[in-house]
C-alpha cells in the first residue's frame, strides 16, 4: 500500500487524474490521497468532478490520464481486485424494484460469490446494521427514499469491503434519515471500514469526516483535515455559544478574555459568535468565562460559517 | 380555441434536428429507396413498367413502415410525457387537452411526413420511368396518408390509456393486427359477401388499396373507401383519446409496492418462489425476474400443449386427421417459430431492463469480466425457453426419421448456415439496439436485416451459390463479432453513465 503526505497507509492514492467528456474536461490533474480507517469527504459545487473521480476510483471509467490506485493497485489494469475490495454506492437507487430487500441482498451476496453460511451472515449482519430487518420482506419499490439508501448501503456492504464510496448518500434525505445515516457512517469507521463520502455541502460533512478534499472544476483546491480548512480563513478560531436564555454579562466576560478578537450576537437568539486567537487562549477558556459570568450554557459549537466561507473562497463562482 | 401546435411542432423539430437517428432513418429510407431503383432495374428486364414495380415498392415499402414503425414512434405521445412526469406541467399551463393532444399528435405526424417527402425525387423518377400514371399516384399518397392518421390516432388513444410506452406500443400493434387480420380470416372461415361488413373491413386496409391503386388501367376515385374509412377511424380515435384525456392522466401514478398479479399468484406456493439466489445470480436473478421463473415455465408449457393440441383438433372437422408424424413435424415448426419470438424478446429485454431499471452500475462493478456478466445475463433469460424446448423434443421424438432426413437436407444447402448465422446476427443487433435506442431497436434490426438480405441476393447472384455463402458467412461472422463487441462496450459506458 502506498503512504499519504503525512505518512499513514492510504487506502487511495490519486496522481494527476485527468478524465474529459468528449471536449468538457471534468478532471484536469486531480490528486490526492485517502489514509486507512478514516471517514474523508470530498466535497465539490455541482459539475465540479466529484462523481467523475468517484466513478474512476470505483472502476466504472478508466482515467485517460494519471493514476488511481485503491489498497496500492491500478484501478485501470487491475480493475477485478479492486472491485472485491470495494463498496459503491452511486448516487441512484441502482437496486431491482421487483425484489424484496432480502431478495435483494441476497442476490448481490451471491453475485459476489457468497456462499452458504457465510451469505446468510452477511444478509443478517447488514438487515440488522442497517435496521431493515423488519422490512426484509417488503418490495424495494414500496421503500422511502431513506430505507432506499439503507437498503444502497447494505448492497454496497454485503461483500465486506475495506472502503466504501458513497455518492451523496444524504442527498434527498429528511434531517432524520440524515442523521441516521450518518450514525451508520459512524458505526462503519468504528469497525475499521474507510469511508469515502461526497456531497455538495462542507458543513453537512464537517461533523462526521476526519479529512476532506474539495475540488472545483476539475481542479483539487484543498486536500487535508477539516481542521487545517479553518487556518484558511485565517490564523482564528470560531465558535457559537448559545445559552439557555439572554445573558448580557456573559458576553462582557467573554469580551474582557484575553485573545478574544471580536463578540457578536447572533440577531433573534441568545448566542453569541466569537473569533480568538488559538495561540492566547483555548475552549477550556471560553467556557469557563461563560459559566463564571453565570451563564446557562445550552450548547457551544465550531462555526461552520467559516467552514462554508473557507469554501466560498476555494470555490469559484458561477455554473462550470 | 387556443391549439398551440406551434411550440410542440417547435419543440419537436428541434429534437428530431438534435437527435442523430433522425438523420440515420432518413438515410436508412434513402437506402431502401435506392434498392427499390435497382430491384425495379432488374425485375423490369421480365415483366416490363419499370415505373410501375418502383413506385409499387415504394409505396409497399411507406405502408409497411407506417405500421412497423407507426406503433412505436405514435404511442408515446403522451405516454413520454406521462414517463418525464411533465404531463402535469404541460396541463398547468392552461392548455386544454384538445390542444396538446392535437399539438402533439400533429407535430409527430408531420415527422412521418417528412419521412414520406424524401421519397419524393424517386416518385418522379418513377412517374419518368411510365408504368404509372398521375391519379394513381395521387391515389396512392392519399391512402398513405389517410393510414398515417388512422395509425397516429390509435396511437394517440393507446398512449393516453397505458402508462408506459412500451405497453402503448404493445397495445397498438395489437389492434392494428386485429384490424389487418381478423377481417380476411374472419372472411376466410365464415365466407364473405360483397357489400357486406366482411368486404367493407377487408377495403379498409391500406395493402388492398394499394393493390387496387397499383393495377395497370386503374381509372377509379383518387380518394376510395380506404382513404375515407381510414380518416373517420382517425377522427374516431381522436374524440376518444380527447374523452378519456383527463381520466386516464388525472394521477400521477405511483407503482404499488407489489409483485405483478402473476408473480403474486405462483410466488405464493413455495415451489414457484425465486427462492435463494443461485451460485449463477445474475441467471437466477433474470430467470426469475425477467422471464418469470418456474411458474411461467409451467405456465408456458401447458399453453403450448394445448395450442398443438387446439390446431390438431382444428383441422380435424376439415377432414385432415393428423398422425404422429405430422404432428411432430407442425409441433417442430411452431416450436421453432415461438423459439424465434421468444429469444427476439429477450434479447430485447436482456440488457434493456437493466438499463431501464438503471441498475447496470451496481451490476458492472462486480467483480467479473464484462462478457461474463453478460453471458449470465443471456443464460438466465435463455432458460425460459426450455418449455419450448421440451415440446420441441416432443416434435423430434414423434417425426422421428422424417425429422432427420429433413435436417440432413437442410444442412446440404449452401444457404442454411447463412440463415441460421443470419438469425443470430439478428438477436445481436437487438440486443445492441436495446442499448442504444430508447425504441423501435425491433424495427431498426428488421429492418438492417431485410436490406441485407437484399443485399446478400445481389452478391448470389454475382458470385454464384457456394462462393456467395461462404463470402457471406464470413461477413456475418466479422459483423457479428463487430456487434458483440460494440455491446460490451456499449454496457461499460452506460454504467458509467448511470
Amino acid at each position: 500500500m502506498t503512504k499519504t503526505d503525512d505518512g499513514t497507509d492510504a487506502v487511495v492514492q490519486v496522481r494527476g487524474l485527468c478524465y474529459s467528456y468528449k471536449t468538457t474536461p471534468a478532471l484536469k490533474g486531480v490528486a490526492f490521497s485517502v489514509a486507512e480507517q478514516c471517514i474523508h469527504g470530498f466535497v465539490g459545487p455541482n459539475g465540479a468532478g466529484k462523481t467523475t473521480t468517484l466513478k474512476i476510483l470505483a472502476t466504472l471509467l478508466k482515467p485517460q490520464g494519471g493514476q488511481a490506485l485503491v489498497f496500492g493497485l491500478d484501478v485501470k489494469r487491475r480493475y477485478r481486485q479492486v472491485r472485491r475490495r470495494i463498496g459503491f454506492m452511486p448516487d441512484h437507487s441502482g437496486l431491482y424494484q421487483d425484489m424484496t430487500v432480502f431478495e435483494c441482498l441476497d442476490f448481490f451476496a451471491a453475485a459476489y460469490g457468497l456462499r452458504g453460511g457465510r451469505r446468510d451472515r452477511a444478509v443478517g449482519d447488514l438487515l440488522e446494521l442497517t435496521d431493515m430487518a423488519g422490512r426484509k420482506d417488503s418490495l424495494v419499490k414500496g421503500l422511502s427514499r431513506g430505507m432506499m439508501q439503507r437498503l444502497n448501503l447494505a448492497r454496497a456492504l454485503v461483500h465486506d469491503p475495506d472502503l466504501l464510496l458513497l455518492d451523496e448518500p444524504a442527498s434527498g434525505l429528511d434531517p432524520r434519515a440524515r442523521i441516521e445515516l450518518t450514525e451508520i457512517l459512524r458505526e462503519l469507521s468504528r469497525m475499521g471500514k474507510t469511508v469515502f463520502i461526497s456531497s455538495h455541502i462542507l458543513s453537512e460533512l464537517a461533523d462526521l469526516c476526519d479529512s476532506v478534499t474539495i475540488i472545483d472544476r476539475g481542479v483539487v483546491k484543498y486536500s487535508g483535515s477539516v481542521r487545517g480548512l479553518h487556518s484558511l480563513t485565517g490564523e482564528h478560531a470560531s465558535y457559537v455559544v448559545t445559552l439557555e436564555d439572554e445573558h448580557p454579562p456573559t458576553q462582557e466576560a467573554l469580551e474582557g478574555l484575553e485573545g478574544v478578537l471580536s463578540v457578536t450576537k447572533v440577531e433573534g437568539q441568545s448566542s453569541y459568535r466569537l473569533a480568538f486567537d488559538r495561540s492566547k487562549t483555548d475552549t477550556n477558556a471560553i467556557l469557563r468565562a461563560v459559566l463564571e459570568s453565570g451563564g446557562r450554557l445550552a450548547s457551544f459549537r465550531e462555526d461552520t460559517r467559516v467552514l462554508s466561507q473557507a469554501f466560498m473562497e476555494l470555490t469559484e463562482p458561477g455554473v462550470p | 380555441m387556443n391549439v398551440a401546435l406551434t411550440p410542440f411542432l417547435r419543440r419537436s423539430l428541434r429534437t428530431h434536428c438534435r437527435a442523430g437517428k433522425t438523420y440515420l432513418i432518413r438515410g436508412g429510407m434513402l437506402l431502401a429507396m435506392l434498392a427499390s431503383v435497382a430491384s425495379a432495374q432488374v425485375t423490369a428486364r421480365f415483366i416490363g413498367a419499370p415505373g410501375l414495380v418502383l413506385f409499387s415498392s415504394i409505396v409497399w415499402i411507406s405502408a409497411f413502415l407506417i405500421c412497423l414503425g407507426g406503433p412505436a414512434y405514435f404511442a408515446s405521445i403522451i405516454t413520454e410525457e406521462k414517463e418525464q412526469m411533465t404531463l402535469g406541467l404541460l396541463k398547468m399551463t392552461g392548455l386544454r387537452p384538445v390542444s396538446i393532444l392535437l399539438g402533439k399528435s400533429t407535430s409527430q405526424m408531420l415527422g412521418a411526413i417528412a419521412l414520406l417527402l424524401v421519397q419524393l425525387p424517386f416518385t418522379v423518377l418513377s412517374i419518368t420511368l411510365g408504368g404509372v400514371s398521375l391519379p394513381q399516384v395521387t391515389a396512392a399518397y392519399l391512402a398513405l396518408v389517410a393510414h398515417l392518421v388512422f395509425v397516429t390516432n390509435l396511437g394517440l388513444v393507446c398512449s393516453v390509456v397505458c402508462r408506459r410506452s412500451r405497453r402503448a406500443a404493445t397495445l397498438t400493434v395489437v389492434l392494428l393486427l386485429a384490424f389487418y387480420f381478423v377481417p380476411p380470416l374472419a372472411a376466410a372461415v365464415l365466407g364473405t359477401t360483397p357489400g357486406g361488413l366482411l368486404d367493407w373491413a377487408q377495403q379498409a386496409s391500406v395493402f388492398a388499396r394499394r393493390r387496387a391503386v397499383l393495377t395497370t388501367g386503374f381509372s377509379g376515385s383518387a380518394v376510395g373507401f380506404q382513404v375515407l374509412s381510414n380518416l373517420a377511424l382517425g377522427a374516431f380515435f381522436f374524440v376518444l383519446a380527447w374523452a378519456g384525456f383527463e381520466r386516464f392522466t388525472r394521477t400521477v401514478e405511483v407503482p404499488a409496492a407489489r409483485r405483478a398479479r402473476a408473480l403474486r399468484r405462483t410466488w405464493g406456493l413455495r415451489l414457484f418462489g425465486p427462492g435463494r439466489a443461485w451460485k449463477n445470480a445474475l441467471a437466477w436473478k433474470d430467470f426469475h425476474f425477467m422471464v418469470g421463473g418456474k411458474g411461467m415455465l409451467l405456465l408456458k408449457f401447458i399453453l403450448y400443449g394445448l395450442l398443438l393440441g387446439g390446431i390438431a383438433r382444428a383441422v380435424d372437422p376439415l377432414g385432415v386427421s393428423m398422425n404422429a408424424e405430422e404432428f411432430g413435424a407442425m409441433a417442430i415448426q411452431l416450436m421453432l417459430f415461438i423459439g424465434f419470438i421468444e429469444v427476439t424478446l429477450c434479447s430485447s429485454r436482456v440488457f434493456g431492463t437493466e438499463r431501464k431499471w438503471g441498475t447496470l452500475s451496481s451490476v458492472m462493478i462486480l467483480p467479473k469480466r464484462t462478457w461474463q456478466i453478460a453471458y449470465a445475463k443471456v443464460a438466465g433469460c435463455l432458460l425460459a425457453l426450455l418449455p419450448t424446448l421440451a415440446w420441441f423434443c416432443v416434435g423430434v421424438g414423434l417425426a422421428g426419421d422424417d425429422f432427420f432426413e429433413g435436417l440432413a437436407w437442410f444442412f446440404s444447402e449452401p444457404f442454411a448456415y447463412y440463415a441460421i448465422l443470419q438469425v443470430v446476427f439478428f438477436w445481436h443487433l437487438v440486443a445492441y439496439f436495446s442499448l442504444v435506442l430508447r425504441r423501435g431497436g425491433l424495427l431498426l434490426a428488421f429492418a438492417v436485416c431485410l436490406f441485407g438480405n437484399w443485399l446478400s441476393l445481389v452478391v448470389f447472384f454475382l458470385l454464384g451459390e457456394w462462393a456467395a455463402a461462404g463470402g457471406l458467412i464470413l461477413a456475418l461472422l466479422g459483423l457479428m463479432a463487430f456487434v458483440h463487441y460494440r455491446i460490451l462496450r456499449r454496457l461499460e459506458l452506460l454504467a458509467a453513465a448511470e
